[in-house]
Parts: C-alpha cells; sequence; structure tokens
C-alpha cells in the first residue's frame, strides 16, 4: 500500500454500516470520539443577538418611561413650591411689603432656584436672581399670563431651566392683579436620570452575561454524555478490512470467519486496531501488552506479530500482511489494500 | 439751658425712634429696645420662618428642603446658635427666636402690669417657646433624613408648629401664643409694625 501522506489520524467505523456515528481521534488519544453541540455557532450568534436587543431595549424603554415620570413629579413640585411661596407671601402683597417681600424671595434663591420676580399691579415689586443665571428680562415681549403656566426656557450655556409662573387672585382692586414667576434649575433631576441609566446599563449587561454564560453552559456537552460517548467508541468494534476485533466480546474475525488467538495475541493485534493505520513502535506494544512483564522486549513483540500473522494466514494467506512491518519505526495494522512489500515475510 | 437741653435729648430720642422703625428688620439685639417693638420683630421673624417653611414642604429637590430646613435653624437659633451655619444668600437674624423669647419672661417682671397681664403673657409666652423647641427640633430632624419623603414630613411638623407658635387670629384662643402677646402690647399683627 502507497504509504499514506495524511497525518496519523484514522477513521474507526462500527461494524454496521449504516451507523451514523463517524468519529476522529487525535494521536494523543487513540479510540476518542466527540459529538459537536447540538447548536450551531450561527445559532448561538443569534441567541446572543436576541437577548442583547431584548433586553437593552427594554431597559432603554423602562429607562425612558421613567425619567419622564420623574420630569413629571419634578414639575409637579416645581409649581406647588411656586404656588406654596406666592400663597406665602400674600400678607405682604396686599398692600406691598417690599422689605418682607425681598426676605422672603432671597430664602427662595437656594438650590434649584434660579430666579423670581412678583409682578404687582402692573409693577415689579420683587426681581432677584442667582448671579450668572438667565436674564429676567426677555425681549420677546411676553407678558405675564393670566393663568399657570409652565415651559422650558433655554439658558445661555445650553441647557433647560423650567420656568413656572402662577397668578395672584383676590387682591383688593387698589391693588389690581399679580403674578408670579420662578425659575427652577433641573440640574438635580438630570444627574439622577444619568445615574438611573448607567444603573440600568449595568444591570442590563449583568443580566446577559448570566442569561448568554447560561445559555452556553447548557450547550456543552455533558461529561456524562461524554463519558458515554467515549466508552461506547472504545468498546466498539475495530475494523481493519474484512478483520473485526471486537475487545468487549473478545473475538476476533477475518471476513466473518473467526480467529483464535491466545490471550497475549488478542491484546496485541486489538491494540494494534485501537491504532489502526498507525505506526506502534515496539516500546509502545510492550507498554500496551505486556506492562507487567519487565522483562519482555522488542524479540517478543517480534514473536508473536509473527504469530498472529501466521494465525491470520490460515484464513486468508493474504491476510498475513495485514500487519505491516515498518523498519526502523514498528508495525502497523492497515485497513485498506495491503501492499506486501512492507513485510518482513 | 435745661429746656435746651431737654429738647435737644428728645429730638435725638424720636430720631433714634424713627430710624429703628425705618429699618425693615427690626434689630432684636438692641437691648435698649422697648418690649413692643422686640415682639413686633420677632412677629416679623417668626412670620417669614413660616413662610419658608410652608414652601419648603413642596421643595423640587430634597437638596432644596435640606437648605430651607437650614435656613430655619438659623432663623431659629441665630449667629450664636450651635447648628447656625452662614449663608451668603441671605441676611441671618443675630438673635434667634428661640434665644429672643427666652429674655421675654424676665422682662414681664421687670414691667409694670397687672398681675394677671403678667399671668397671661407669661403662658403664652412660654407656649410660644415650646412651639418653637418643637420646631427646631423638627428642623434638626430633616437634616438627618436621607429620603425626601421622610424630610418632607418633618418639615411639615415644623410649620406646624411655628403656625401653632404665631396663634392666627382665626384660629381657638385656648392655647395662648404670639398674638396673645401681640394684642396685649398693641400690635395686632405682624403687617401693623412696619
Amino acid at each position: 500500500m502507497e504509504r499514506s501522506k495524511k497525518n496519523r489520524t484514522a477513521i474507526i467505523r462500527r461494524s454496521t454500516d449504516d451507523d451514523p456515528l463517524v468519529a476522529r481521534r487525535s494521536p494523543a488519544y487513540p479510540g476518542s470520539a466527540m459529538r459537536r453541540p447540538s447548536l450551531s455557532h450561527r445559532a448561538f450568534l443569534v441567541v446572543c443577538l436576541a437577548v442583547v436587543v431584548t433586553t437593552a431595549g427594554g431597559a432603554f424603554l423602562a429607562v425612558r418611561e421613567y425619567d419622564a415620570l420623574l420630569f413629571d413629579a419634578f414639575r409637579e413640585r416645581s409649581i406647588a413650591y411656586v404656588q406654596a411661596f406666592i400663597a406665602s407671601t400674600r400678607p405682604w402683597l396686599d398692600p406691598v411689603h417690599p422689605d418682607m417681600l425681598r426676605a422672603a424671595s432671597r430664602m427662595l434663591l437656594v438650590g434649584s432656584t434660579l430666579y423670581v420676580e412678583l409682578l404687582v399691579g402692573g409693577e415689579v415689586v420683587v426681581q432677584e436672581r442667582v448671579d450668572g443665571s438667565i436674564p429676567l428680562a426677555r425681549d420677546d415681549g411676553d407678558p405675564f399670563p393670566g393663568v399657570r403656566a409652565e415651559k422650558r426656557i433655554l439658558s445661555e450655556d445650553g441647557e433647560w431651566v423650567l420656568e413656572v409662573t402662577v397668578p395672584i387672585v383676590a387682591l383688593s382692586s387698589e391693588t389690581g392683579e399679580g403674578s408670579g414667576r420662578a425659575g427652577i434649575d433641573p440640574t438635580a433631576l438630570r444627574v439622577q436620570t444619568r445615574n438611573t441609566a448607567l444603573l440600568a446599563a449595568a444591570a442590563t449587561l449583568l443580566f446577559d452575561i448570566t442569561v448568554l454564560g447560561a445559555v452556553f453552559w447548557g450547550m456543552r456537552p455533558s461529561r456524562s454524555s461524554i463519558t458515554a460517548e467515549f466508552s461506547a467508541a472504545l468498546r466498539a468494534p475495530r475494523v481493519a478490512g474484512p478483520l473485526v476485533v471486537d475487545a468487549d466480546q473478545k473475538t476476533i474475525t477475518l471476513s466473518g470467519h473467526p480467529v483464535a488467538l491466545t490471550p497475549k495475541q488478542f491484546s496485541l493485534l486489538a491494540f494494534l486496531a485501537e491504532n489502526v493505520d498507525r505506526v506502534c513502535s515496539d516500546r509502545e506494544i510492550l507498554e500496551a501488552v505486556w506492562a507487567d512483564s519487565p522483562y519482555a522486549d522488542s524479540k517478543d513483540v517480534k514473536q508473536y506479530v509473527y504469530l498472529v500473522r501466521r494465525r491470520l494466514a490460515t484464513i486468508d494467506s493474504n491476510e498475513r500482511n495485514r500487519i505491516q512491518t515498518v523498519p526502523g519505526f514498528g508495525y502497523k495494522l492497515i485497513s485498506g489494500a495491503i501492499d506486501s512489500a512492507l513485510t518482513d515475510e | 439751658m435745661t429746656t435746651r437741653c431737654m429738647s435737644t435729648g428728645l429730638a435725638v430720642l424720636l430720631c433714634l425712634m424713627l430710624g429703628v422703625g425705618m429699618t425693615g428688620w427690626a434689630d432684636l439685639s438692641a437691648e435698649g429696645q422697648p418690649l413692643e417693638d422686640r415682639v413686633g420683630g420677632f412677629a416679623q421673624q417668626l412670620r417669614l420662618a413660616i413662610s419658608v417653611a410652608s414652601f419648603a414642604v413642596y421643595s423640587p429637590t430634597f437638596r432644596d428642603l435640606r437648605l430651607h430646613a437650614q435656613q430655619l435653624i438659623n432663623l431659629l437659633e441665630g449667629a450664636e446658635g450651635r447648628h447656625f451655619v452662614r449663608s451668603e444668600n441671605a441676611a441671618s437674624p443675630p438673635v434667634g427666636l428661640v434665644v429672643e423669647v427666652a429674655t421675654w419672661s424676665r422682662r414681664y417682671a421687670d414691667a409694670t402690669m397687672e398681675p394677671a397681664t403678667r399671668a397671661m403673657l407669661t403662658a403664652a409666652t412660654r407656649n410660644v417657646r415650646i412651639y418653637l423647641d418643637l420646631a427646631l427640633d423638627a428642623a434638626l430632624s430633616v437634616l438627618e433624613q436621607r429620603h425626601l419623603d421622610l424630610a418632607t414630613m418633618d418639615m411639615l411638623r415644623v410649620y406646624a408648629y411655628l403656625a401653632a407658635a404665631y396663634e392666627r387670629p382665626e384660629e381657638s384662643g385656648a392655647v395662648l401664643g404670639l398674638q396673645t402677646i401681640l394684642r396685649a402690647f398693641g400690635v395686632t399683627s405682624a403687617e401693623d409694625f412696619d
């Protein structure tokens, strides 16, 4: 047989041709058989993408909804805040007590409030603002509305400010109508929104890692299945051409005819059958077959190879060459056509 | 000459009184100030504290609520108070409400008035002092809270105690308060003192 230029892996086939299991073994682990994961890599990527998109989309929608709720709560509290301020300063609005109004307005200008303005009888009675905030005089000529209103005002640095305007009702006829407005800075709200988004992103990432890790872990073949398949592969009869070696049943058949061998001869042939089409050195054969005989050597290997060949030849003379000698390297049980040139007989 | 000196002294006294009356914020630290003036200034300051507490309850953020609580503590304890924090935004009174009301009982003992009136004023002052102490405790509780809802509840207590100390005219006079003191000195409301 022409020496194969391929690597030393061999195909182990079951005795029945209809067995779908086709396993490959590596030189390091003769006889090993592994089954591929049930899901392909493409399917796993699809699952990953679906999980990531779903959780990211859900987190985005949840954060957006939460932000809307936060803003609504902030807006409601800001409106109530300004209304309470107007109501609390009523005793100083009719008649007007500018000093007390100014003192109360300065009390308001802490934290989120950037500016406050009180208008009574068409005149501005109080106008206070934090340094650097939105100028109170606007060029749009927008008069104070007669009803409660709130709107967003863009400041010079591009950030928006919530401006709340509240009418002052039930003043005396001498005093006239009035209203008050205040600008509330939503920076605290923006910080809370950003923190919520970061927290949601971290939770989503952690969830994705956990779920995908569980999916990937579940896709791995289990140790018991590996062991079962490996054991099943090991127990499967080894086939080399017409020669079938069943290590489980301790039988050897050649073209369907049983071959009688001694236990040591059987062990030798079974080891060569485990490594079909691979050259086994004398040392490998000694370690596998004569493990408990420290004084066995290459001569014993040569003698038993001769005996096995002779026994095979009794059934089919050509099968004498099923075990080929590779000079300088060892012996090889071939599965393909026999090359009589590579024997020493 | 004597007449001229007396006239000059009276004129100076009148100017001083006018000068005190023209200021929007009564100087409670002046020991020589008449008690009725101090009571009027006290009422203004208490009214301001009530105003702060009323809109502080609706603070849009937790930080704002804490800042208003500190403002109230400054108003109640004054510049010499243990929890006083100087603020660049608003002028703080030199004497806190709690400190001021504690000095009135001594003044009642020195003043010439009917025993029944003195007893009534003493009782009203005691009530005002108790309410202010409770309001101060509630304001300090606001600073210890970590959640907006709980801090808002404490601020509501501050407002309630301050309003009780003020004793609004439409409320029952069963528990005497500041309005009783104001009526006794002829100052029917804080807005009459300006």
